[in-house]
């Protein structure tokens, strides 16, 4: 029975998966930039249609790359995926190197050759297969830097960076399969597929351990659509805890009602450290609604500790700034490090806080997980 | 005050809907070779992740005169310490027409007025005419050198930017539109031998299109030269530019700076072998000796290690492991043998970055690895060698013991590194400080109250290029959000540099100390007599005045850098300069045998003139209240809800026994010496006591046992602080109940089995803080028993602030 609801329902899964698990290195659509560029190459933000908006443009004079150091643990993945929009009328030559934990030298770093051939291209790395370059397996539980290397003299347009795919799944082949009806990946290996409800479906996957990495909790899968009201305050719910913040439900049409109106003052937060879900990972996102009353910027913290926090490095901050009006707000989960870049355990979410540095009054709705 | 900011921001409105700033923020952005620059920023701000905060300013607008009118703008003077924004008005003392300094010969001194333009001033020229005394001696005009504040935008908050004074840019003729308030920003330096005396002297500012207004300036040249401590390094972190011509210019600049030491790069290693055989490239020392002796960096420069370390680690061995002690050592000589040679270049070897115990950047190094190290390097007799650890420890290691082990100990000058400063001290050893704000106070009186015998500051090298006035990084964007401009102490051009009011606050900080240092020579000659009492008086007022540690703001590891609060101390700065000059006046009328009173001594000649006048009283320094612990402290009583159950009220001495302390010997009863509490008959939020909470030396946090730890049936626990301090502090709380393994008696228990509230903001004044008790879970999720909690810890700031404490209850919400 248990096999055969693993067989159902793998596809399902897979397909659902692929599509949702997504975790950004380099989120430019975002306006995030790379953290290393060197004297001789511009990096800045442009807008290009072909990939969708707001990207990075990057101009290769006297040095020939750019690197970023944050999203450190890469060995839940199996791809690497950028767009590239190269406006010359020949191919551009990239190279991606991934220097890891097990990084010294030229040997024992990755490097993989990639084209941007002129007009809109889609690179991939299949991180399942990587090599160093001395034919070792890398250590990408722990990815120092990545870097992208490309022709002197070269413009090139990037979109966002993202890992995606589960490690352990076979890469997609790189021809076209023939179609099958609902199957996006496929997964190769043990797995156990728990079933532990009917209506409310969740299913855990637990891949086979290998490679370096410890492997972290099992994720239970997402189902497709599925929301989790973490803080209802459209339910006139109100925060468990808070310091220096006057908390009361407010009505705001914004927010399509009822709304949490909190009233923060100098240094303050409103916290919960018995959130009603503990376990997100089945979650790709969190979102939320803030209106910010007032005509100045409102600048946000939130902060998660978890299972593995034990300090600040051990948690995840992420700061925004509420413009005046309402903001839409979202912080992506899959993939989610510690301010240290190792990821986040959120088997066991303790603790959720947003926290605000000076005197504001901001209206939230639902805290919604996705 | 709101009212004003729109008013103000009306007025400066442009036709075509800038802001004054915004229209600051465009023309910033012109500046730059790189375009694109500008279109990331309108980007940025699309996906609100670059705002422009107005600065909102405190002074109403003054009525200007008719005068004022026809001249189309009111001029004003201002302390250089404090900034002046676009929008700044003149608060009504500093409507004058007059300015004046006092300098020694050969110093630079600023000084600073502004122009709030009632029109659009065109092409407007500031001139300043030759300086006079009643003697008729001379100072050439040329000793001014006339600048304006460019005004940048500058990060403040994460994504919020705010244009401010930022860039001292010289200029030959500026448009000043109406609504831009412009700073005026003059250095003067009287030349070597310039004769003592008063010079008057007149600043003429001349718009094109409107009448000139004049500005007198007085200098008064002091008769004595300042002395420099030949043993002090100030000096900022350098990165040494490849370009001779660069690095002669920016040199010059740290020298004319107040700069006496570097950071360099060591030697080039050209090979290195596993049998020590090692061949060095010395040909850039060679060139910066020379240079370092032509323009008088004489105190020890700073290098580092890691160039040896990686020219081993590159022919296969391993860091510290076997076989690397003997190249290691070996080069070491081998430095130590150009040095001998060359005894007027000292340099210290500094240890890698920052000595820390987790999260190792690729700069830092463990306490253990660290001190291998410091024995490696002991293997070479008179090599100077140096750590820089943050604090007194890291992760409960205790760094202390470097304070005995190396030759210059680096730390911050704060509270943190206490116990290192101390034991240097003991151990006779060199102290230096770093990262202890761009500002005044850290570079002088700062440094002198600290006992260092070094200042460095991170970093000289941050913003250069044809993009250094970017808002945003140019070379990576690491924390999103973040700044460029507002950091650091210069921008540089290819062919220029230009500096930033901090950086003139850290120079003039370099000359408070020459003055003290001055002064202590003369005082070390002086023979008991009146001058030499009031000198020492003047010593003694000072170091009660000032900081133990400089209270600027300090910033740590890679986010070190500007910080400061030029309005928190700026009155006292010169006011004790002058002070200083005096005393040195009277102590050289003493060594030739006049006294002070005489009409014809120094000290009567120049005592007439009125310098370091403390300005009428800010609206910040009109709030000043007594020292915490001084006050009077009433507070509103708490009315308690009907079934509370009150655990501490600090009535009688009895709640004594209900203390702990989280330091000091692991099983000592409650000892009135090292316990950082006592019962006091102020800020009683209940009956007629408080527990008064005060850090002591060995005291930590407050741990409360031996309650009622009952809790079932209740639904908050609320406990009273009184934060006396001026300024919000973080406060946190741990809960444990009978589970929580406790591995000796005056221990918390482990994280994970315990609650911790961490970080919870305690306002000035009375503040209840609320714990909700459902649900009350350890770190690890497991659900605390509530009939059996066991103890309560406490402390606002790490315990390092002074707090009061009563009525510690439970109650029910229904």
């Amino acid at each position: 029975m248990r096999t055969t609801w693993a067989a159902v329902l793998c596809a399902l899964a897979g397909a659902l998966w692929a599509g949702e698990r997504r975790a950004f290195v380099l989120e430019v659509s975002k306006g995030v930039m790379p953290d290393s560029v060197p004297e001789g190459v511009k990096a800045s933000l442009d807008e290009k249609a072909e990939l969708g908006g707001v990207c990075l443009k990057v101009v290769l004079d006297k040095a020939t790359w750019f690197a970023d150091c944050r999203a450190k643990d890469w060995s839940r993945f199996s791809k690497l995926k950028f767009e590239v929009l190269n406006p010359a009328q020949q191919d551009a030559k990239l190279n991606v190197t991934l220097k890891h934990k097990g990084s010294t030298t030229y040997d024992d770093r990755v490097d993989v050759p990639l084209v941007a051939k002129p007009g809109k291209s889609t690179c991939e790395v299949d991180l399942a297969s990587v090599k160093n370059n001395n034919g070792t397996p890398p250590e990408l539980s722990q990815v120092k830097i990545w870097s992208v290397d490309g022709p002197a003299g070269a413009t090139l347009y990037f979109g966002d960076f993202y890992l995606e795919g589960e490690a352990g799944a076979a890469a997609a082949p790189a021809a076209p399969a023939p179609a099958v009806p609902g199957q996006g990946i496929r997964i190769t290996g043990t797995i156990d597929v728990v079933i532990t409800g009917l209506g409310d479906t969740k299913i855990t996957i637990v891949p086979r351990e290998g490679g370096a990495a410890a492997a972290p909790p099992a994720a239970p899968q997402p189902a497709a659509g599925k929301k989790a009201v973490l803080w209802g305050f459209t339910k006139g719910e109100l925060p468990r805890d808070s310091a220096n913040v006057k908390s009361s439900l407010a009505e705001d049409a914004r927010l399509g009602g009822v709304c949490l109106e909190a009233q923060f003052a100098k240094d303050s937060f409103f916290a919960d450290w018995a959130l009603r879900i503990k376990d997100w990972r089945p979650f790709a996102t969190l979102k939320f609604a803030a209106v910010n009353p007032s005509d100045k910027p409102v600048a946000l913290a939130l902060t998660i500790k978890h299972k593995g926090t034990a300090g600040y490095d051990t948690r995840v901050d992420r700061s925004f700034a509420l413009a005046p009006g309402k903001n839409e707000l979202e912080v992506a989960l899959t993939g989610i490090a510690n301010n240290d870049g190792a990821a986040a355990d959120l088997s066991a979410v303790n603790m959720l806080t947003i926290a605000c540095g000076e005197e504001a009054t901001i209206l939230f709705g639902d805290f919604i997980l996705e | 005050m709101r009212c004003t900011t729109i008013l103000w921001l009306a007025l400066a409105t442009s036709g075509l809907g800038a802001t004054v700033s915004e229209t600051l923020l465009e023309e910033q952005l012109d500046l730059l070779a790189n375009k694109d620059i500008k279109t990331t920023v309108r980007i940025l701000r699309k996906l609100n992740k670059f705002f422009l905060l107005e600065h909102e300013e405190a002074t109403p607008p003054l009525a200007p005169t008719d005068a004022q009118k026809q001249a189309g703008c009111v001029l004003f003077t201002r302390n250089y310490l404090e900034p002046v924004y676009y929008n700044s008005n003149p608060r009504p003392y500093e409507v004058r027409n007059e300015l004046k300094l006092f300098a020694t010969p050969g110093e630079y001194e600023p000084v600073s007025f502004a122009v709030l333009p009632l029109a659009d001033l065109q092409n407007v020229a500031v001139t300043c005419s030759d300086f006079l005394n009643p003697r008729d001696a001379r100072l050439k005009s040329s000793i001014v050198d006339a600048r304006f504040v460019r005004q940048l935008a500058r990060g403040v908050k994460p994504f919020m930017w705010m244009v401010g004074p930022e860039a001292l840019e010289p200029f030959t003729t500026l448009n000043i539109p109406q609504g831009r308030t412009t700073q005026l920003w003059l250095t003067v330096r009287p030349p070597d031998d310039a004769t003592p005396g008063a010079y008057e002297g007149t600043v003429t500012l001349k718009p094109a299109n409107r009448p000139a207004t004049a500005l007198k300036l007085t200098v008064v040249v002091l008769p004595f030269k300042l002395l420099e401590d030949p043993d002090m390094a100030f000096g900022w972190y350098y990165g040494t530019p490849s370009d001779p011509a660069q690095l002669r210019r920016e040199l010059a600049d740290l020298r004319a700076h107040g700069c006496t030491s570097l950071t360099i790069h060591g030697p080039k290693i050209k090979s290195i072998a596993a049998d020590g055989k090692v061949e060095i490239d010395f040909s850039h020392w060679d060139e910066l000796r020379k240079l370092c002796a032509e323009l008088g960096f004489h105190a020890t420069k700073q290098t580092d290690i890691g160039g040896i370390t990686d020219a081993i680690t590159r022919i296969g061995i391993k860091e510290l492991g076997p076989g690397f002690d003997v190249p290691f050592v070996a080069a070491l000589r081998e430095i130590k043998k150009w040095l001998d040679a060359h005894p007027d270049f000292r340099v210290v070897f500094c240890i890698y970055d920052e000595p820390r115990e987790s999260l190792l950047n690729s700069w830092n190094r463990t306490f253990d690895q660290t001190v291998a190290y410091i024995k490696l390097c002991r293997q070479v007799p008179g090599l100077l060698i140096t750590v820089n650890p943050m604090g007194d420890g890291s992760d409960k290691k205790d760094y202390t013991p470097f304070g005995g082990m190396v030759d210059i100990l680096n730390t911050h000058a704060w509270r943190g590194s206490k116990g290192l400063i101390e034991r240097t001290r003991k151990a006779g050893k060199t102290l230096w400080v770093y990262n202890n704000g761009q500002a005044r106070l850290p570079w002088g009186f700062g440094v002198w109250r600290v006992g260092a015998k070094g200042e460095w500051e991170w970093t000289y090298s941050g913003a250069g290029g044809p993009d250094c006035y970017s808002p945003i990084p140019t070379g990576g964007y690491e924390n999103e959000g973040e700044s460029n401009t507002g950091r650091f102490p210069v921008y540089r051009f290819a062919d220029r540099i230009v500096p930033t009011p901090r950086y003139e606050w850290c120079r003039e900080g370099t000359d408070d100390y020459k003055y003290l240092f001055t002064l202590l020579t003369r005082l070390k000659a002086a023979k008991d007599g009146e001058a030499k009492a009031g000198a020492d008086a003047l010593l003694k007022e000072m170091w009660d005045t000032f900081p133990e540690y400089p209270a600027m703001g300090l910033k740590t590891g890679a986010e070190a850098g500007a910080s400061g609060d030029p309005a928190q101390l700026l009155a006292y700065f010169d006011h004790f300069r002058w002070r200083i000059a005096l005393a040195i006046l009277a102590l050289d009328d003493a060594a030739i045998g006049r006294k002070k009173a005489d009409p014809l001594s120094f000290h009567s000649a120049y005592s007439r003139f009125k310098f370091g006048e403390i300005p009428p009283k800010s609206k910040a320094e009109a709030t000043k209240e007594a020292p915490a612990a001084e006050q009077a402290i009433e507070v509103e009583k708490t009315a308690l809800k009907p079934g509370a159950k009150v655990l501490f009220d600090f009535e009688d001495d009895a709640c004594l026994k209900q203390l702990e302390t989280d330091r000091g010997g692991a099983n000592d009863p409650f000892d009135p010496d090292i316990m950082p509490a006592k019962r006091v008959k102020r800020a009683a939020t209940h009956g007629n006591s408080a527990l008064y909470y005060e850090p002591v030396e060995k005291g930590g946090g407050l741990h409360l046992i031996h309650f009622d730890g009952d809790w079932s049936g209740f639904d908050v626990l609320r406990i009273d602080f009184v934060n006396p301090n001026r300024r919000p502090v973080n406060g946190y709380l741990c809960i444990t109940d009978a589970k929580t393994p406790v591995p000796y008696p005056r221990a918390m228990g482990n994280y994970d089995d315990r609650f911790d509230q961490e970080a919870f903001v305690v306002p000035p004044g009375k503040f209840i803080f609320e714990l909700k008790l459902g649900g009350l879970s350890a770190n690890n999720g497991r659900q605390l028993d509530l009939s059996k909690i066991r103890k309560i810890a406490l402390g606002l700031d790490g315990s390092k602030v002074p707090y009061y404490l009563d009525c510690i209850r439970l109650e029910k919400e229904k």
